[in-house]
């Protein structure tokens, strides 16, 4: 497992909304144990990837706006719910849209949809670190742009 | 990969608390991902280390049960948790509404604290749609061994 929790961005509107898939596929390592007689995707990965998506569009959202690059650390998920369970053959897709930032940390009202139909809300809370290694920038920008398509 | 995220069980108390012990190596798969920082424990997989050892307190104390999560009101991380840090976590249930088990959870590495969760909330289910009983009494019994208590 490469812990990568969504597949592919669909929207993706700096100052709006940002969108993204998640396919939940049987051959996924964790399902091995959860669980062994019914899987179920984890609701703490479920998670993960709203995280994924929320952290990268707030970073790309102060970078345009503020011309500060930054990484959001997820400090705070607040107010969670989960409304169905997901397993393998389901699409899920996961939006995000900043609610508030400034130069310390920001946060994130996201969603997940399954058939359109909400299963999970959440709020994060990311405080900002200073990226000091350059092969994550370079391998964030790329994963960014493979999500994005734009390989 | 494993989705286990507790190595060992050191003391419970049906019906009321239950602590453990998450150790990270950096053999782990997840510690060198270009999503976050290098060497340290994605901080949804902290949470799942708190809820996997809540359902161990809860199938001790519900015959048969384990939960899964429905809601929380909220989960804050304090601090990160990096490769060769052993984290000491502890789950406390509140109450039992019907087929549900409110639960705080800690977790701390010495005096550092990293994750407190409030009111989690977990839904009972019959253990056996979801693991072999026996499997999963074997798997709790070689967490909380008489060496690790």
């Amino acid at each position: 497992m490469r812990f990568f929790l969504i597949d592919k961005i669909i929207q993706w509107e700096i100052d709006k909304s940002a969108k993204a898939v998640k396919n939940i596929s049987l051959s996924e390592d964790f399902f091995d144990d959860h669980f062994p007689r019914m899987p179920v995707m984890p609701g703490v990965l479920i998670l993960e990837g709203m995280a994924q998506l929320s952290g990268i569009f707030l970073e790309e959202t102060i970078k345009s706006k503020m011309d500060i690059e930054k990484k959001a650390l997820m400090s705070i998920i607040d107010k969670t719910k989960f409304r169905d369970i997901s397993k393998p053959g389901d699409q899920l897709i996961y939006s995000a849209e900043v609610t508030n930032y400034n130069d310390i940390g920001g946060k994130v009202r996201s969603e997940a949809y399954k058939n359109d139909k909400l299963i999970v809300s959440t709020n994060f809370t990311f405080i900002f670190n200073d990226i000091d290694d350059e092969y994550l920038k370079r391998d964030r920008k790329r994963l960014l742009e493979l999500w994005l398509d734009k390989n | 990969m494993k989705f286990r995220f507790v190595d060992k069980i050191l003391e419970y108390k049906v019906n009321d608390y239950i602590t453990g012990i998450k150790s990270l190596s950096l053999e782990e798969y997840f510690l060198l991902r270009p999503t976050g920082l290098k060497n340290s424990f994605p901080p949804s997989l902290i949470a799942e280390s708190l809820f996997q050892l809540g359902n161990f307190l809860i199938f001790k104390t519900f015959k048969n049960k384990i939960a899964y999560l429905s809601m929380f009101k909220k989960i804050e991380f304090h601090n990160q948790l990096t490769r060769g840090d052993v984290m000491t976590m502890r789950v406390e249930i509140v109450k039992t509404i019907e087929d549900s088990v409110m639960f705080n959870g800690y977790g701390f590495v010495g005096d550092r604290k990293i994750i407190t969760g409030h009111n989690c909330i977990g839904t009972l289910i019959d253990i056996d749609k979801l693991y072999n009983p026996e499997k999963y009494q074997m798997m709790f019994e070689s967490l909380y061994t008489e060496q690790t208590r």
